[in-house]
């Protein structure tokens, strides 16, 4: 839900539009304000066997066309004259309900709807009901956890975040990869929340796994496009994640065996009033006990993954509610006399308070942090590397249903960074000789932010808001000045607690639906995002060693801007839908290392570092069957992401790696019979700009491959089909267990994971060209259970 | 992404290699310098080359007929043509600090000039290690008996040292092996550094060099090892960046080195 209110508005001098934008506001909010005396019917929206809340729910009146969302809490308010009304709550897959209410006071209604026929339908959905008409979002897709899980996957390990890269304008790393693009962006350019916690290195085992384990969520949000004011870091997108709550009403379990990785789900009520419930989740990959057994080679490999969810939430009334989740995960991979270790670290508090029918509020105190480690041991030498970044942030938002025609959301938060680029130790013989450490650096990033979403017509509705941020760079630290060469010309040094540096950005957020008949909309949107953390990386992959590096006086925050105009279509009977979308994106201020920067060890980092910019534009088109025997959607997204430094590519624009101009998605779910489904999912994409010889010579013995320009060759195109077979066994009490077959890459396409450049084997006289391929056909086989 | 490589048979054991012809676009030929002056010995050596189509066989055409000049501190040395494409002196004196450059007219008129490098402080490799490495993975035993090799010497303190490790295998050169490091982490300390990428069967001779370098010299190879992927982490591929003018390839290092020869076990 979109709401605000004005209250917490400080104006900041330095800001231009600020004024004219906080008047404008009012202006709109008073005008729609006058209206005739309205009461307001609240409460959560839930799951009947379990008590989830369910989150971005309908909730509406279809008599007078008025309709509201349950927000990221389940709660929801709907303003109305007073009367009798038949109000209807709907959720994808569950059973719709129409309640008949005579609505002559401030009422509050908890609705619990239940799951029925509807759960064999929709996949991945991007509305609720035909919501997607009606509200203001554009480039916002939401995914269903529960039925994500029927589209095979690679090992029939289930991952969100695959799943959201068969979405048109989401794309993945490279081939099995967790990691993903969107509209064009880079991978840290998306903001990974977790709990409201940012996620800062979403993937396990160097990229192949997400660390969002499918059993602990409850839902998952992205926005390419249209991000509310509530939201600010990444000028990409927003990828919203939430936990499950826990069952409110009785003890459950769940689990799933698969071949490289099991999980184990536990949920519990708190008490036997279902004030509270509990949910402990874990998940540990065996990748390389398996390889043990197959050969003798991998005796001193340690590779695996972990990772443990908890959450916990009671009731404290009608009116408060405490939320306390946490997520836990490492990664440890030892091969020989080389070890990597990293993980994250989230951490949430959150206190839900209803003031009152109209207000609600969440308060949340977060902390993040990732960390990594790499080591070398050999003949008694070693070299120990450590670096992270660590968060903590305090954060306020407010729902204000103001009134039938305007939802508001305002807020505030405050996030104290620590960035900790390095510490480096020698060893020898067991005893530390040597130690650098890179200076720490500290940030203060704040954001206020308010806006409304106000129904202006019974066809037009317009959504309008703005953040406000500002970042901080706090002493201690030295603050070094280069000359044209790169080389330190001077320097200033801050004491602790110094703020040296603060910059600050005006986002402003808009966007507008036009109902042009009951089956279709217009809608367009613009919004302005900051960045003021930038990922650092020299490798083309991304790896856990890439560097989070806070904005300086030298290196400015990113900025990117986006305009959007989409036109959505449903069916009458909301079986089928079809929508266009088409964006501009620009992006100032990109940061990326020169060529050849020195990045081990080196206490001046920002010296390495080139500026530049970057254009991205497409038009995403998705077809979908929401619901029936068989069900699904094909996506195409045509579309182009180009960068301009000045130092790079002799100042000319090239294409960014992830520039794919034509990428397809066809995803399909069958009901083959009552207890079987089959689903298929194919993808094909542009292959990857990339950069290839030109050319070679010899230096020091050693063929060395001639490069010129950036990114002016491709790597072949990339296609794949996947099968999978699900087999829900039949009910015992409460046991249900079901048997999932998956098959990865079915026609065993090579595709190509990397070319790279070598001496020839056969002849060393010649050089040749070597395409590496990941994964031919995997099948995989997981058991799931619950009771 | 090399090392990524490594989980390939963790992740899928059927994953593969095969060779493929891919239309390249071709560059114009470019100028490769490759100059050493080992500062111990008082050898100049160098080489001028062009480079060539990715396809073509390894034989580069070579210069002949440059004007090499060294400049020192001592004065202006010529390097006379001693064979193809390479020019040669000896009986060099340089010290350490001395900062010495090169000069290179080309028979078409180009001039070539390098950046001034300091001559290093020499180097003394104290020990060899050989242990007996452990099995599985990159640079594992794969099943036969392998040592890994590692290098001991005395760090200089109070300068800023580059080194760089080279290893003969049975005479050949592992010119893969990049071995370079410095002293940030050991500044005066006695320094030890494996051998990371290979590991060595018993008979095996091993000549191993120990080279104290000038910076620039360092960092071209830091450059040549992480532009072709052998770093922590593969970057866009880029040409190294070197020290000398005239949009030519290749570099100009000073350099001392020390060596030793083990037989492994």
């Amino acid at each position: 839900m979109r709401g605000s209110a004005p209250a917490f508005f400080v104006p900041v001098n330095k800001i231009p539009m600020q004024h004219s934008f906080l008047v404008l506001f009012i202006t709109f909010l008073g005008v729609s304000c006058v209206q005739a005396q309205q009461v307001t019917l609240s409460g959560y929206l839930k799951d009947a066997q379990s008590g989830e809340e369910l989150l971005y729910a309908g909730v509406g009146v279809p008599a007078i066309s008025k309709h509201v969302s349950t927000n990221e809490y389940g709660y929801y308010a709907i303003s109305l004259p007073k009367g009798r009304y038949q109000v209807r709550f709907s959720y994808v897959g569950y059973d719709p309900k129409t309640l008949d209410i005579d609505l002559q006071a401030d009422q509050r209604l908890d609705v619990e709807l239940g799951s029925g026929k509807a759960l064999t339908e929709v996949v991945v959905s991007a509305n609720r009901d035909d919501q997607q008409l009606r509200n203001t979002e554009i480039g916002v897709a939401t995914l269903s956890i529960q039925d994500a899980k029927k589209i095979p996957v690679l090992f029939g390990e289930q991952d969100i975040l695959k799943t959201i890269q068969l979405l048109p304008g989401v794309s993945p790393n490279s081939e099995g990869s967790a990691g993903f693009f969107v509209r064009g962006g880079d991978t840290d350019q998306n903001l990974v929340l977790l709990d409201e916690a940012p996620v800062y290195n979403a993937s396990h085992l160097l990229g192949f796994f997400s660390v969002f384990n499918s059993d602990a969520l409850k839902d998952v949000k992205l926005y390419k496009g249209g991000i509310p004011a509530q939201y600010g870091g990444r000028i990409s997108s927003v990828l919203d994640v939430r936990m499950k709550n826990g069952n409110s009403k009785k003890p459950a379990v769940s689990g799933g065996i698969g071949l490289i990785a099991s999980r184990l789900t536990v949920e519990t009520p708190l008490d036997a009033a279902g004030n509270g419930s509990l949910i402990l989740s874990g998940r540990r990959t065996y990748a390389d006990l398996v390889l043990k057994a197959f050969s003798n080679d991998f005796d001193q490999t340690t590779l695996y993954f972990y990772d443990f969810n908890a959450k916990a939430n009671y009731h404290f009334g009608e009116k408060d509610r405490i939320f306390l989740s946490g997520y836990f995960g490492r990664d440890v991979f030892n091969l020989n006399r080389i070890g990597l270790d990293w993980g994250n670290t989230t951490a949430t508090v959150r206190w839900n308070h209803v003031f009152n029918e109209q207000l609600f509020s969440n308060t949340s105190f977060i902390y993040s942090d990732f960390d990594y480690g790499f080591g070398v041991d050999n003949a008694g030498a070693g070299i120990n590397l450590n670096s992270g970044i660590f968060d903590y942030n305090l954060k306020q938002d407010f729902n204000w249903y103001a009134n039938p025609k305007n939802s508001m959301q305002f807020g505030w938060n405050a996030v104290y960074h620590q960035f900790k680029p390095g510490k480096f130790t020698a060893e020898e013989d067991g005893e530390t000789n040597q130690t650098i450490e890179l200076p720490q650096q500290q940030a203060l990033e704040t954001g206020i932010y308010l806006d409304n979403e106000q129904k202006l017509s019974k066809n037009l509705t317009l959504y309008y808001g703005a953040r406000l941020s500002t970042f901080s760079n706090i002493g201690p630290f030295e603050v070094k000045t280069y000359n044209s060469m790169d080389q330190p010309m001077g320097s200033t040094n801050y004491e602790n607690g110094v703020f040296y540096h603060t910059t600050a950005g005006f986002e402003p957020r808009a966007s507008a639906s036009y109902m042009l008949n009951n089956h279709s909309s217009l809608k367009a949107g613009y919004n302005r995002m900051y960045q003021y953390l930038h990922l650092l990386s020299n490798s083309t992959s991304g790896t856990p060693t890439d560097i989070w590096y806070p904005s300086t006086p030298l290196v400015k925050p990113e900025i990117g801007n986006q305009y959007s105009l989409g036109y959505f279509y449903q069916w009458p009977d909301n079986q089928w839908e079809f929508s266009v979308e088409t964006y501009y994106k620009s992006l100032s201020n990109q940061v990326e290392y020169e060529d050849g920067a020195e990045t081990f060890l080196n206490p001046n980092l920002e010296a390495e570092l080139v500026f530049g910019k970057g254009r991205t534009y497409g038009a995403e088109f998705m077809v979908k069957k929401n619901s029936g025997k068989l069900s699904g959607w094909i996506s195409y997204t045509l579309s182009a992401s180009e960068r301009q430094f000045d130092a790079i590519n002799n100042g000319q624009w090239f294409s960014a790696r992830q520039d794919r101009t034509h990428d397809i998605a066809v995803v399909v779910t069958y009901q083959l019979a009552p207890r079987l489904s089959a689903s298929a999912a194919w993808v094909y994409y542009t292959g990857d700009a990339v950069t290839f010889p030109t050319g070679k010579y010899e230096v020091d013995g050693e063929i060395i491959t001639l490069y010129s320009g950036r990114n002016g060759d491709r790597m072949p195109d990339y296609h794949r089909l996947d099968l999978g077979l699900t087999w829900n066994f039949k009910s015992k009490k409460s046991w249900n267990s079901d048997l999932n077959l998956s098959i990865y890459n079915v026609y065993n396409r090579k595709n190509a994971f990397s070319i790279t450049f070598e001496e020839s084997a056969t002849n060393p006289n010649q050089t040749e060209a070597i395409k590496t391929s990941l994964f031919g056909i995997v099948p995989s086989l997981t058991w799931n259970f619950s009771f | 992404m090399k090392q990524l490589f490594f989980l390939i048979p963790i992740f899928c054991l059927c994953a593969c290699e095969e060779v493929i012809e891919l239309e390249l676009n071709r560059s114009e030929q470019r100028v490769v310098v490759e100059a050493n002056l080992d500062a111990g010995t008082g050898a100049c050596a160098v080489w001028l080359r062009k480079s060539g189509d990715f396809y073509q066989t390894n034989d580069f055409e070579t210069i002949n007929g440059a004007i090499i000049q060294l400049q020192t501190p001592g004065g202006t040395l010529d390097i006379p043509m001693y064979s193809d494409g390479f020019y040669y002196r000896e009986n060099i004196s340089v010290q350490p600090a001395e900062v010495v450059s090169l000069r290179i007219e080309l028979p078409d008129g180009q001039l070539i000039t390098s950046d001034p490098a300091e001559t290093p402080y020499p180097v003394h490799l104290d020990t060899l290690i050989l242990e007996k490495a452990l099995s599985g993975g990159p640079g594992g035993n794969n099943g036969t008996e392998q040592y890994s090799l590692a290098f001991r010497w005395q760090d200089r303190a109070g300068s800023a040292d580059n080194y760089r490790l080279k290893v003969f295998r049975n005479s050949h050169y592992e010119s893969e092996i990049y071995g370079l490091t410095d002293d940030r982490l050991g500044d005066g300390e006695q320094i030890t550094r494996p051998i990371i990428r290979n590991t060595y069967a018993p008979g095996d001779t091993l000549r191993c060099q120990l080279l104290s370098t000038d910076r620039a010299y360092y960092n071209y190879f830091t450059d040549v090892a992480n532009s072709d992927g052998r770093a922590l982490s593969s970057p866009t591929p880029y040409n190294p960046r070197t020290m000398l003018s005239g949009n030519v390839l290749g570099y100009f290092g000073v350099w001392y080195m020390s060596d030793k020869v083990v037989v492994v076990p």
